[in-house]
């Protein structure tokens, strides 16, 4: 197994953790350079590995960066904030930077609202042509997908997923939580947990347009979370946040069905 | 729904169902009062050119004083006013009226002629004002007719008066909102004339106003706060800033002026500290009206509490919230917000 690769100029994707909370790491290498981008509780810091050796070389202001990644070129990198307030309305946000290719440094290119509602967004996925970023709003319930313009800017929420459910698990499972997401690596699909209402999604992805094919039920109050899929993506596995136990899935994409394995 | 019939969330819906909890399809009613038969409609104007800041003290502190008095009397709660406070770029601004009686007639004009001779003093513009006389309205003038006396007044039928001269042509708006629970200071009243007063340039300013809308009567019985959602209930006086415009090259210009406008009269000794720049419920106001809804008051922490009161009355709409749409699927800037859960 492993992770969706992402393609490389600068910088080569090493290492993801996926958490459902507390900071993010992601690890880029350049030319005889580590690079690690690292989420706090406020910001982004940036860090250089060198023989074993880590030093924070900057800091970026950040609230609750939930989720980050690059974008296929490593040009760009974007974040989504994990907040129930932007600017005075109930929604999260989303951040895209610049990344300096000499050092790795981060320059704030846009930082934009999610849909009303969307808030504490969980996770955030970039389709793999790098023209849409998509959003799993943990907290309001709704998916968001967002234009990406060819200079790293975020555009205007252009569709927002409303979603409903509930499971047996108390207050924990009270309304749907999307959780994780992954692109298929075709691009033309998406896969989603919803903690809250345990299932597994999976959407039609078609030029920004985003359509659900099919809602697969997990464990009554498993609470489906972690989320990966094999680089061919006819696999993928769940991790549960409310049991021990992981789900193994198989995705036909010829029949757009995925099933239990 | 009804009382016994999901009986908290009826709860909800009476004051604030805007756009919260679902849609109402339909409504059925028990049994209606009688409405009036018919009503008075009048006024006063005057001009600003004249306008010094002493007479628009006094005008303000009269009318204020009446509601906080005189219109706490229950021979009076048939009559409603509205003080249209113009930015003086109008050229002039008024005060207008509408009453009957508590048995439905308007035979009986003491109440309003009362109120009005109060302003006798303020000096209104003449040619609003018709001749002294008998202010006795004839039970056969015509609907519509202007009625003798030494205030221009005019008669109709309470149904003509409830459905006409509502909406407007502006594709542009912005609304703000305050309850009074005592009159105006002499410092309020100066802030709001130099705010009336003053000119942007490059922004016209014709279309923004304060109106001061009397309050009270029966909508200030308080045993009416547990099965309701309103908490104002102790107000003499609703306070609507208004501004209305075509173009939206005027948005800023027209924003910041009323923006600027609020912030400086709830910025006083009135608002305890922490609260400055809203009317925050306490001696002096009770806060805003949740239907006239202000983003801008989103920037306050407490904003929750300025519309619905700082009592248990948030929390419960947020239970309510909760067991009625859990998915938040009725929602905008303003709605009741779910409580969050972290992941």
């Amino acid at each position: 197994m492993t992770f969706a690769p992402l393609s490389r100029r600068t910088f080569l994707v090493g290492a993801a953790v996926i958490s459902t909370c507390g900071p993010l790491r992601m690890r880029a290498s350049g030319s005889g350079r580590s690079v690690e981008y690292s989420g706090t509780a406020d910001s982004i810091d940036v860090y250089e590995a060198e023989a074993g050796q880590k030093r924070k070389v900057q800091s970026v202001a950040s609230r609750h960066p939930s989720s980050i990644t690059l974008d296929r070129t490593g040009r760009y990198l974007f974040a989504v904030n994990k907040i129930d307030d932007f600017e005075g309305l109930p929604t999260g946000s989303i951040e895209s930077y610049r990344i300096e290719p000499a050092d790795g440094h981060l320059g704030l290119v846009s930082r934009v609202s999610l849909s009303l509602s969307a808030t504490m967004p969980q996770q955030l996925a970039l389709s793999p042509d790098g023209w849409f970023v998509v959003v799993a709003a943990y907290g309001g319930g709704v998916y968001n997908v967002l234009p990406v313009l060819p200079n790293g800017e975020i555009g205007s929420v252009i569709q927002a997923v409303k979603e409903i459910g509930r499971g047996i698990n108390g207050y924990r499972q009270f309304s749907a939580h999307p959780h994780s997401i992954v692109f298929h690596p075709s691009g033309k699909f998406l896969f989603g947990t919803d903690e809250g209402a345990d299932r597994v999604n999976v959407f039609r992805f078609d030029d920004g347009n985003l359509t659900c094919l099919q809602r697969v039920s997990t464990v009554p109050g498993s609470g489906p979370a972690g989320l990966a899929i094999s680089s061919s993506g006819s696999q993928l596995v769940v991790k549960h946040a409310f049991s021990t136990s992981l789900g193994r899935y198989r995705f036909h994409s010829g029949c757009e069905l995925l099933t239990s394995c | 729904m009804d009382k016994r019939q999901d009986p908290d969330l009826f709860r909800a819906c009476r004051g604030a169902g805007g756009g919260n909890f679902g849609v109402i399809t339909g409504y059925l009613f028990d049994t209606l009062p009688k409405p009036p038969g018919e009503v008075i409609s009048g006024g006063l104007s005057f001009d600003w050119a004249s306008m010094t800041e002493q007479r628009f003290v006094d005008i303000l502190l009269t009318y204020g004083e009446y509601w906080a008095t005189r219109g706490k009397d229950k021979h009076t709660w048939g009559l409603f006013s509205v003080l249209n406070l113009q930015h003086s770029d109008a050229g002039r601004f008024g005060l207008s009226l509408q009453f009957c009686n508590p048995d439905g007639t308007c035979r009986d004009l003491s109440v309003v002629n009362q109120f009005l001779d109060r302003f006798e003093p303020c000096k209104p513009l003449p040619e609003h004002s018709a001749i002294r006389g008998d202010r006795q309205v004839s039970n056969d003038a015509p609907a519509g007719s202007a009625c003798p006396g030494q205030h221009a007044l005019t008669r109709r039928l309470w149904l003509d008066a409830t459905v006409e001269g509502s909406g407007g042509s502006s594709s542009r708006a912005k609304y703000k909102s305050t309850y009074m629970k005592k009159s105006f200071t002499a410092a309020e009243a100066k802030c709001i004339y130099k705010h009336l007063k003053q000119t942007i340039t490059g922004v016209d300013l014709r279309g923004s106003m304060l109106a001061v809308d009397s309050y009270g009567g029966a909508v200030n019985r308080a045993d009416l706060v547990p099965e309701t959602a309103i908490s104002q209930r102790s107000s003499i006086m609703k306070l609507q800033f208004m501004s209305f415009w075509k173009n939206s090259a005027d948005d800023a210009g027209r924003l910041r002026w009323m923006s600027d406008f609020y912030l400086d009269l709830y910025s006083s000794n009135l608002v305890p500290a922490q609260y400055a720049g809203t009317p925050y419920p306490d001696e002096h106001y009770e806060g805003c009206y949740i239907n006239y809804p202000d983003k801008d008051m989103l920037a306050y922490q407490f904003w929750p509490q300025l519309y619905y009161g700082g009592g248990d009355l948030y929390p419960f709409l947020q239970d309510v919230k909760q067991r009625y749409d859990p998915h938040n699927v009725f929602h905008h800037a303003m709605s009741v917000r779910p409580r969050q859960r972290q992941a």
